[in-house]
């Protein structure tokens, strides 16, 4: 994360010199701390990104696939006349338990076209879809199968 | 040459995108269906004509940047829809009329 | 001549995209409720960034990048003061959760059974 921050800063910065270079670790070492401090981040998360990394990277895939997938169903009820929709809003639980894949699933969910989570109160989701087509099989979706063995591989 | 006629192709793709979802938002009649579309917009539209440019410049600092760009708009426009959606919910009172409500939950 | 071409199809699509921003405006003085105006003003927001984009690409120039950046910072953080701020003016008595929803949704749910 640490490295991370340096390279953004250097990066915004736009070229590298020795005082940009200083100035940069500095900086970088003020926000880390902040982070520990107040934002409840700890390099313990690291370690877990670490043991993730096939299955974040294979996240990522999936979830272009879907996003390409969906967004053809999106434009065909855009472009024809016949196909009536019907809007439709589930609720749904989830046990996933940390707050931040449950984050992660909320933004999955919207970045898919079609279905945008409208609210999320501890467990319950309420999500919002263009088509009751798109919703079907949202409650066990890929991503929630995924999220829950990276889950379990992190507390492990 | 190729790479040109790639970044054309991405950057006419993303154009689409954007005009569909222009198309989407005369068609609807409802917010939150809009919102549908606009979201779509509003990433896959961004992100294959940043794409696009991407591949147009090459890879030095601009095209860093853009990757940036590119992060940043992954983690914050679905927020930002989300947010939308959210004070349509709360202050929309009629909202049952538009969309039918289906539980999965056990509250 | 390549270059040329490329050229002209870039400007072909800032046209195209000024015609989809013209478009959104139109949406933002029809819309009916608060929220289809947020929605457009959000799209033109995501729409001009990628203007900025555009120009910054054609001109080669590292700076305005930086400029994009952070009009796509405003324009999410403008949205989501809006709606915090709507709700608070308008709709202080209804809590900050889908309470409200929720107990509509069994209302009907009892009146069927």
């Amino acid at each position: 994360m640490y490295v991370l921050l340096l390279l953004f800063w250097i990066i915004l910065n736009g070229k590298i010199t020795v005082e940009i270079f200083a100035f940069g670790v500095v900086f970088a070492a003020a926000i880390f701390w902040f982070m520990c401090k107040f934002l409840d981040y700890s390099p313990k998360y690291e370690l877990c990104v670490a043991k993730n990394i096939i299955w974040i990277l294979t996240y990522f895939v999936v979830l272009i696939i879907e996003i390409f997938k969906s967004a053809i169903a999106v434009y065909k009820r855009v472009y024809s006349r016949k196909i009536e929709i019907q809007p439709q809003m589930v609720f749904f639980d989830v046990d996933i338990e940390s707050e931040f894949l449950r984050f992660v699933l909320a933004n999955s969910i919207t970045l898919t076209p079609g279905t945008i989570t409208v609210d999320v109160d501890g467990n319950h989701f309420c999500v919002h879809a263009l088509d009751y087509t798109l919703a079907e099989g949202i409650e066990d979706s890929v991503f929630i199968k995924m999220l829950k063995i990276m889950e379990g591989n992190c507390c492990g | 040459m190729i790479r040109l006629i790639l970044s054309a192709l991405f950057i006419f793709a993303g154009v689409n995108v954007i005009i569909t979802a222009l198309v989407g938002n005369y068609r609807f009649s409802y917010v939150l269906n809009r919102m549908q579309v606009g979201a779509t917009a509003d990433t896959m539209g961004a992100i294959l004509i940043l794409v696009g440019l991407i591949i147009k410049v090459g890879i030095n600092m601009i095209s860093i940047k853009m990757i940036i760009m590119i992060i940043f708009f992954w983690v914050a426009s679905p927020v930002c829809s989300h947010f939308l959606a959210r004070t349509e919910a709360i202050a929309n009172e009629d909202i049952l009329d538009e969309c039918e409500v289906v539980r999965h939950d056990n509250i | 001549m390549a270059e040329m071409i490329y050229n002209g199809f870039v400007v072909v699509m800032l046209i195209v995209l000024a015609l989809v921003v013209f478009g959104y405006f139109i949406r933002t003085i029809l819309g009916p409720h608060f929220s289809d105006r947020l929605l457009a003003v959000n799209s033109i927001s995501t729409v001009v960034m990628l203007f900025i984009c555009f120009i910054a690409v054609m001109q080669g120039e590292n700076y305005i990048i930086d400029i994009a950046l952070i009009y796509a910072v405003l324009g999410f953080v403008s949205v989501i003061i809006l709606c915090k701020a709507y709700l608070r003016s308008h709709h202080k008595e209804k809590a900050n959760d889908l309470k409200n929803l929720k107990d509509k949704v069994n209302e009907v749910k009892g009146e069927a059974e």
